[in-house]
């Protein structure tokens, strides 16, 4: 039997956050945070932790904020440092 | 190494670079420390079956962290949530992890909300423990801290439990927070 990434997450504990919601039909839609890999999985899944169980569906989808809300962090982040974070010179300047 | 029953000293020191390596071996110790440094660093490794430590802090920039701040800082922290709708009489009997091979598992809280009167409770698997047990009596949101925190070697299964005892259909959530760490 082969696991999809979201089940080798959820089985290997490389997540954060887990959240399971229950369906009427008894399937569970399960999504996956955190962790390693920086992905969000969620999963559609039939009979999850049991014999038979079987992922339905299953998506895959980053972390990061959307395009629009990421390009307001970028307008006031604050400005490269040219120094560096370690401290050395700039480019052209004395090497100390 | 001499063996010193009843040895009391007063160390009392001043320089510009302190170093001073600690290594007390006895059936009962007291150790009153003060240090007034610019900055200090002090490493202390303690093992005893009862230990006892008080620690104050003055005109310092410290950082004592909880467990749970520390763990989530560390990127260790797990939350499970398991969200379902009950139907009056009916009980969902739920895993939500299983501690991988070479790790353990460590709850801190644990947290049941609903609209209706049920019984919830956590459940330790394969034994059956049970923590947190609860019976509510109409809209419920308990909160149970763990200290020491619930303790899941691998292989065992965190469970939660709920039975909607109420006239009608509701949701009925479990939240769970712990740590996960090496074996």
């Amino acid at each position: 039997m082969s696991l999809t990434p979201g089940q080798c997450r959820l089985y290997s504990g490389d997540f954060n956050y887990v959240s399971y919601d229950g369906q009427p039909d008894g399937t569970d839609i399960v999504t996956i945070a955190g962790g390693k890999s920086g992905q969000v999985h969620r999963m559609h899944v039939r009979d999850l932790w049991g014999e038979h169980e079987e992922v339905l569906t299953e998506e895959e989808g980053d972390s990061n904020p959307p395009p629009h809300v990421a390009a307001r962090l970028a307008e006031v982040a604050p400005p490269v440092d040219v120094v560096g974070a370690h401290g050395g010179a700039p480019e052209g300047g004395p090497d100390v | 190494m001499a063996d010193y029953p009843d040895w009391t000293r007063l160390f009392q020191l001043a320089g510009t670079e302190i170093t001073i390596p600690i290594n007390i071996e006895g059936s009962d110790v007291t150790l009153p420390i003060s240090i007034d440094a610019v900055t200090a660093d002090l490493e202390v490794t303690i093992t005893a079956s009862t230990v006892t430590i008080d620690i104050n802090f003055s005109d310092q920039s410290v950082a004592v962290w909880s467990v749970d701040a520390w763990v989530a800082r560390q990127g260790q922290e797990k939350r499970f949530r398991r969200s379902v709708n009950l139907n009056p009489g009916i009980g969902d009997a739920y895993d939500l992890y299983t501690v991988p091979t070479g790790k353990k598992l460590y709850v801190v809280w644990y947290k049941v909300t609903s609209e209706q009167k049920g019984v919830y409770n956590l459940l330790k698997m394969p034994a059956s423990e049970s923590y947190g047990e609860t019976h509510s009596e109409g809209y419920a949101c308990k909160y149970f801290t763990f200290i020491p925190p619930l303790t899941f070697a691998a292989g065992e299964s965190v469970r939660a439990n709920a039975q909607n005892d109420g006239a009608a259909a509701a949701f009925f959530i479990s939240t769970a927070f712990g740590y996960e760490l090496d074996a």
